[in-house]
């Protein structure tokens, strides 16, 4: 009966890691084949570029809360991206330091008397200011309260166009970014949201606003980021972009219709994982309402941002992730095995569910059953080889195949230690990073599950990629 | 029951996958290294060669380009040719036919995978090559969007009078081709070109599918179209029409057209009708923007008070009054702002 009992938990938890891997194989293929195409199409792309005026006008949104350090630099990079007609709208979200002070400085900001729509709730704003130097920077000062969420609700009641585009105020965008995020909205007017990858500034040299040298990062914890990340967003989200099944956009940069993000409510505030919500409860109401639409995930068009670099942060960002996670997809659980759900609803949401929700859960006790069975004698050395050939063999594979892509498509880092580097923290990732992950998030699990408080917490800014840091005069 | 000999096999697979993509990344790595370095000794061959044929002509004797080197050749080739105009460009053409560009390109246009193909049509639209007219032809009835759209352009280069007729019906069929590449297309032509064939076009469309032409006229500053849009706007009621044909109107004598709108129903006609006047409207027209500042609809009360800032410019007194008399307290935060975005321009 023991036996039987034993047998049937490790083939589960064997069948789990089975399922798993197979399931971001077939994404990699998918994401494979998106690629191509995508690496093909770039042929045309490298000319330059000739504006009709017919391009779709873009607000970018940035929230701004205490980026004194970075505030400066990020908007005037921002001023210089290659795109006929958008407006850059920061939202000082009641900012205790010189962020405004500086922008006002900076900028020639003058108080003009705009009447904002409020056409999604936000916390009160107590001014709008626009700049005598740069005729299409705006900004809103509102109060402090809601998080990044009800400061991007703020940024778009005072949108002017019909797309706008959420970015991290240290966000740091290539000058083409917006043209080729821009690009499936241009080419279906279904398209409801778009989003593009995120890479790590750290190790990177940025210059005038923009990256002059890509390079990877001293740190081993952010190291083992940039190969999270590249799995993340090359087949993650990848893979699943020609399902119409992207379950998340980031919000250090997605491109989104106003109109749509406005009927569905804009972003909620009581949740830390605002964007994935946001883009779940897309997919919701509108396959509901069966509306045609498109949320695609371009890899081309690139946002660097920077990765914590501290254990106590990065555990505070992974609960909070994993939180997010755990909110979005209850508050959406109606897609899942919806009638009306298409592939989103009977394939991705559920793997969200049971892979990613559930895999720290899953992966924890795996390891917990097999130590103590071995101990016990009564689970094989063979059933637990080949557990952790599963969780953390094939995962390994699965970080190469990213590698991979990348090697493939885009080539960043451009020296062959580079290479070698990445293929060490693909390595030591499985071997204690992973873990300690999985940790965190089954604590941001617990925390969800209690209904405790979320916190979210401060993301300590080195900025130490900017060689020529501005806004810091005395 | 698990063996030894199944996690064997099962680790050595999982060792020998992860060994076997190591090695393709470092082995792709090292492939873009040569390629890198194939391309650079390519452009520091070629480049010179084309900056001078832009300027004095090509050289009397030109290297022979290999056939591994073509892409680059022509990477670099379509970027200059995008960038010049009139005799530079022969220049360009000359070096072009002298090395077999015509031939190269027709063999990656007709063999090629995507990249090729798309470079080979661009190219071949550079350089005016009248053989490619058939398979240009038809690559712009293809289904995949970048062939088409590059396909089209390629024949506007090569015979802009005979590529009227072919695409027009293309541009009214294709939905699929996005609004902002068309444009560029038909600017391409110019408007002396495509004005009446569009107008003409879009005369005869079905309404979903005029407003989209209209703006096409717009683009192309098709003054000589302005006919075909007024006579538009006066047989059709469709919503997106008429916003359409009221976003282009910019002539005085259109002005009793657009003041027929003011009192619309539905709010987007408003909004363009508001729009419009703060492009052609007269002193006269105060009152009904007046009304129109207090409307219902934000975007029409906003356009209404920047149409009144424009047409008073010169009375500053008579917006002071305005604004500060007007009943309605959100057409007094609309002319505010209206004003105060004035004072910034």
């Amino acid at each position: 009966m023991i036996e039987l009992a034993v047998d049937t938990v490790q083939w589960t938890f064997l069948g789990y890691f089975v399922v798993l891997n197979a399931g971001y194989l077939a994404l990699n293929v998918l994401a494979f084949r998106e690629l191509s195409r995508c690496m093909q199409t770039r042929a045309l792309e490298t000319l330059p570029q000739v504006y009709s005026g017919l391009e779709i006008p873009i607000t970018l949104i940035v929230p701004a809360y205490n980026e004194e350090s970075t505030i400066v630099s990020s908007i005037q990079s921002l001023l210089q991206l290659n795109y006929p007609e958008f407006e850059v709208l920061v939202v000082n979200d009641g900012s205790s330091d010189r962020t405004l002070d500086l922008m006002r400085r900076e900028f020639g900001l003058e108080r003009v008397p705009e009447a904002v729509r409020l056409r999604v709730d936000c916390k009160p704003i107590r001014g709008t200011y626009r700049s005598k130097t740069h005729p299409n920077l705006r900004v809103i000062d509102k109060e402090n309260g809601g998080g990044k969420a009800d400061a991007l609700n703020a940024g778009i009641n005072g949108a002017r166009f019909p797309l706008f585009c959420s970015l991290d105020a240290d966000s740091v965008l290539q000058r083409d970014s917006l043209h080729r995020l821009v690009l499936p909205f241009l080419e279906d007017s279904r398209t409801v949201a778009a989003g593009g990858i995120v890479r790590l500034l750290n190790g990177c040299d940025v210059s005038g606003g923009f990256l002059v040298r890509a390079g990877l990062p001293r740190n081993p914890l952010a190291l083992m980021q940039v190969v999270e990340y590249l799995r993340a967003f090359l087949f993650g989200r990848l893979g699943w972009s020609p399902l119409n099944a992207v379950l998340c956009i980031s919000g250090a940069f997605g491109l989104f219709h106003k109109e749509t993000v406005i009927t569905a409510g804009g972003f909620r505030t009581d949740t830390v994982g605002e964007d994935m919500e946001l883009v779940m409860r897309l997919h919701r109401l509108l396959r509901l309402q069966e509306k045609p639409y498109r949320i695609v995930f371009v890899p081309d068009p690139v946002c660097w941002t920077e990765a914590p670099e501290s254990r106590r942060v990065l555990r505070s960002q992974r609960i909070r992730w994993q939180r997010g996670l755990a909110e979005s997809l209850s508050l959406n659980r109606q897609l899942l095995f919806s009638r009306k759900g298409g592939v989103l609803g009977w394939v991705a949401f559920p793997f969200a569910l049971l892979f990613e929700l559930a895999s720290p859960i899953v992966e924890l006790a795996g390891y917990a059953f097999f130590a103590a069975g071995l101990a016990l004698g009564v689970v094989s050395l063979e059933s637990t080889l080949a557990f952790l050939a599963l969780a953390i063999g094939v995962g390994m594979l699965l970080s190469f195949t990213a590698l991979l892509l990348e090697e493939m498509a885009f080539h960043v880092y451009p020296r062959v230690t580079d290479i070698l580097k990445l293929f060490l923290a693909v390595l030591l990732e499985s071997f204690g990073y992973r873990q300690m992950n999985g940790v965190w998030r089954l604590i941001g699990l617990w925390q969800w599950a209690t209904g405790q408080k979320a916190v979210w917490g401060e993301m300590t800014r080195t900025a130490t990629w900017q060689r020529d840091p501005v806004g810091l005069r005395h | 029951m698990i063996t030894g000999r199944t996690v064997t096999v099962l680790l050595a697979a999982v060792g020998s996958t992860a060994l076997l993509l190591a090695c393709l990344v470092l082995l792709m790595r090292v492939f873009l290294i040569l390629r890198t370095r194939r391309q650079a000794r390519c452009l520091a061959t070629w480049e010179p060669i084309l900056l001078e044929a832009t300027q004095s002509g090509p050289p009397a004797i030109l290297p022979r380009l290999a056939g591994a080197d073509v892409m680059t050749f022509l990477n670099v080739w379509n970027h200059l040719q995008e960038s010049v105009i009139g005799t530079a460009s022969e220049g360009l053409n000359d070096v072009a036919r002298r090395v077999g560009i015509p031939a190269r390109a027709a063999r990656r246009l007709r063999y090629g995978n995507l990249r090729e193909r798309l470079t080979a049509i661009v190219t071949l639209g550079q350089l005016r090559e009248r053989s490619a007219w058939a398979p240009l032809c038809s690559y712009s009835r293809e289904a995949d969007v970048s062939l088409s759209l590059a396909a089209a352009r390629a024949l506007v280069h090569i015979d802009p009078p005979a590529a009227v007729k072919h695409l027009i019906p293309l541009v009214l069929a294709r939905a699929d081709w996005p609004a902002a590449r068309v444009a560029t297309l038909l600017v391409a032509f110019g408007p002396d070109l495509v004005s009446a064939p569009l107008a003409a076009a879009a005369l005869a469309a079905p309404p979903e599918h005029a407003p989209r032409l209209i703006r096409y006229l717009d683009v192309i500053h098709a003054e000589t179209a302005m006919p075909a849009v007024r006579r538009i706007i006066r047989l059709t009621d469709e919503l997106e029409v008429v916003t359409a044909c009221l976003r282009i109107l910019e002539d005085p004598e259109d002005l009793e057209i657009v003041r027929r709108f003011c009192e619309d129903p539905r709010w987007q006609v408003r909004v363009q009708a508001a729009s419009a006047l703060g492009r052609i409207g007269l002193p006269e027209d105060v009152p009904v923007l007046r009304r129109l500042v207090s409307d219902r609809e934000w975007w029409v009360r906003h356009r209404a008070a920047q149409a009144l800032v424009a047409i008073l410019a010169a009375e500053p007194a008579a917006l002071d009054q305005l604004e500060a008399t007007h009943y309605n307290e959100f057409a007094r935060h609309a002319l505010s702002q209206a004003r105060a975005e004035m004072r910034l321009q």
